[in-house]
């Protein structure tokens, strides 16, 4: 033990701390005191794996806004934010909203709410906190901006107060339920899910050993964390492994990330489409080659962003905030237009209409809807609403083939089955005289014919034909007619109006999808 | 005046002018002891393996430990573990083995219990020797 004349009466240290660690200005923080009651197993395992991989330790090692922030500090930092919690009477499945942007304070509380076992909800920064507070019932926020049942944090020293109070929830708790993740709206209208502790375990077990991750690793973090791949394969991998994480600022800014790639050097660099073709398009082909991993994902591959991605050590990645969000994965550097990889960690199947459906500890556990907590049946088939055909051994072929498959696969081996995606389900309609359209599979199959289209939009403004909206690359020249129909199949026949839009009228979501009711209002506008 | 020499310090004049974090580290080598320990931020003087040969009182006290049990040991391993990373302890060694070293960034050491913001510089003087200098921010 260290002699008490030699510390300052205002530095103590912990008990338990040994000699060779008293005297040391990386505190290791004391180990926290459980509630009376045991812990789960999963939570018990949070607890253990949070301990061993932060306490007292120089990695992961969390860099923001040019500030670099040691796990033993990031450990410190959610002690502090524990220590709130329980002063705040929160206890395990007491939902609490993140409202923080992506930054060592949300990695702090993110890590104080795993420990605890509460029901943790990350919204954008800057959301509604009242409004998020009500339609969650949760019983607190953490926010940059100060109001009722707020905590603001102290920079990256835990709650710059202890004193706010946390309401009293109507709903039950909901122990066991680590993640209220919001969906991005693709799969339908914007929901809750509710991810448990084994959902997410299942998916970091199952995935973590393909991202190559150790603490030599150095990752560049430009998803949003308060998405699931953003925060179940990105963030917490890269944490839980001991890496260095560089977290940028306006990962939207390709020139930004290209220099913070010269700057860091990073190993590994997760992204959806859209991120990752401005890149190429700013001249980071060398950059993302240089990468020994990291997750495409999030919307379907382009066959632009295939070309410059072939090759490399990144892989795509498929998934659903639904399963938490980990479905499959596909090989590093194979890169096709639409391909979606091989299942991981759950089992897969596809019906009558060749949507694919999962089932597997992925599963989400429920949903969060209507102000109430709806638990979902366990071991059952969850649908995605996405259409997809086996890919074939090498190239996808260009004439996609309509017949139903039945497949099912629960490894991630050269064995099992590989998929191409083929649109929303969402997406198919019928012309007047019955024909039935799939729209995204004709998309995918134009990308994968025509040289130099981007991406594609096929509608019918007027119940009869089709429309195609068309994204070419810069210089190319529209496609022939003829090709066209030919990529059309029997469909070309009814190939009325083509219309090739500049970028700046390719109205696309968040992740790079196109906006097909703000493309189809486009062309309608045109004519 | 002349202050006692300690842990390999030349005896220097006290009336040095005032040492500046961001200035001129060159006057470190030339800095006698109290000079040093008058310092409005952290100053440590490590080896080229990073051993201490001299603790500051500003860092003494806000690391709240005392120069005794610094000296001697190893800053990156055994005084502040938490900064034996690339970020930390790989450029000091890059700087080592360049044979040049001056570098500033910002870093959280956690002091009595809370994370805290602090700018960091390491530099190597032209007579070799290494110094950490920490300062809160």
């Amino acid at each position: 033990m260290t002699p008490p004349s030699l510390v300052s009466p205002l530095h103590a240290v912990a008990p338990s701390l040994t000699s060779s660690q008293s005297a040391s200005l990386c505190n290791r923080g004391e180990v926290l005191a459980e509630p009376d009651r045991m812990p789960t197993p999963e939570r018990a395992r949070w607890q253990q794996l949070l301990r061993e991989r932060l306490r007292g330790r120089p990695q992961p090692m969390l860099v923001c806004e040019d500030a670099a922030t040691p796990a033993a500090s990031i450990w410190t930092g959610a002690r502090r934010w524990v220590e709130a919690f329980r002063e705040a009477g929160l206890t395990a499945g007491d939902r609490l909203v993140l409202a923080l942007p992506p930054g060592t304070p949300f990695v702090q509380v993110l890590v104080a709410a795993l420990w605890e076992g509460l029901t943790l909800a990350p919204a954008p920064p800057g959301a509604d906190s009242a409004a998020l507070t009500w339609s969650l019932d949760a019983r607190a926020v953490v926010a940059e901006t100060p109001g009722p049942h707020v905590w603001v944090p102290d920079g990256v020293a835990g709650p710059r107060s202890v004193r706010a109070s946390a309401r009293t929830a109507a709903e039950p708790p909901t122990p066991g339920i680590c993640l209220l993740m919001r969906t991005s709206g693709t799969a339908g209208p914007a929901r809750w899910i509710a991810l448990s502790d084994a959902n997410v375990f299942a998916v970091l077990d199952s995935h973590t050993p393909h991202l190559g991750l150790s603490e030599q690793a150095g990752v560049l973090a430009g998803l949003p964390w308060h998405h699931a791949f953003g925060l179940v394969l990105e963030l917490l991998p890269a944490l839980l492994a001991g890496a260095e994480i560089v977290r940028l600022h306006d990962p939207r800014d390709p020139e930004a990330v290209l220099a913070a790639f010269d700057a860091w050097a990073p190993t590994h660099f997760s992204a959806v489409p859209l991120t990752i073709r401005r890149l190429l398009q700013a001249g980071g082909r060398v950059h993302l080659h240089r990468l020994s991993g990291g997750i495409v994902g999030g919307a379907p591959i382009p066959a632009d962003v295939a070309d410059g991605l072939r090759g490399s050590r990144l892989r795509v990645g498929y998934g659903q905030t639904e399963a938490g969000p980990g479905i499959m994965l596909g090989e590093p550097g194979r890169f096709v237009p639409g391909y979606l990889g091989r299942p991981v960690g759950c089992t897969v199947r596809t019906d009558a209409h060749s949507q694919l459906h999962f089932a597997g500890p992925n599963a989400h556990a429920g949903v969060w809807t209507n102000g109430h907590y709806r638990p979902a049946e366990p071991g059952r088939w969850v649908a995605t609403g996405d259409r997809v055909r086996p890919a074939p051994t090498e190239a996808p072929q260009e004439q996609a083939s309509n017949d139903e498959q039945v497949s099912e696969a629960n490894d991630h081996t050269a064995d099992a089955p590989s998929f191409l995606f083929d649109g929303r389900l969402s997406d198919s309609f019928k012309l007047s005289n019955g024909r039935f359209v799939r729209a995204g599979l004709a998309e995918s199959t134009l990308r994968a014919m025509v040289p130099g289209l981007l991406d594609a939009v096929v509608c019918s403004l007027d119940g009869e034909t089709l429309a195609l909206a068309l994204l070419m690359e810069l210089g190319v020249a529209p496609p022939p007619l003829a090709l066209l129909r030919t990529a059309l199949g029997p469909l070309g026949g009814r190939l009325g109006r083509v219309q090739v839009l500049t970028p700046s009228s390719w109205v696309q979501h968040g992740k790079g999808t196109p906006d097909r009711a703000a493309i189809t209002h486009a062309l309608a506008a045109r004519t | 005046m002349t202050t006692l020499v300690s842990n390999g310090m030349a005896p220097a004049p006290t009336q040095a002018a005032k040492l500046s974090f961001t200035g001129d580290l060159e006057q470190l080598k030339d800095a006698s002891e109290a000079a040093l320990d008058a310092a409005d931020f952290g100053i440590v003087k490590v080896d080229d393996e990073g051993v201490i040969a001299f603790y500051n009182t500003y860092e003494s006290q806000l690391a709240g430990v005392a120069p005794e049990q610094a000296v001697g040991r190893n800053f990156f391993t055994q005084v502040a573990p938490c900064s034996n990373s690339r970020l930390f302890y790989g450029r000091f060694k890059q700087g080592i083995a360049r044979g040049e070293l001056d570098v500033q960034f910002i870093y959280t050491f956690t002091y009595k219990m809370r994370p805290t913001l602090v700018r960091a510089r390491m530099y190597r003087d032209s007579a070799g020797h290494n110094w950490l200098l920490i300062k809160k921010r």
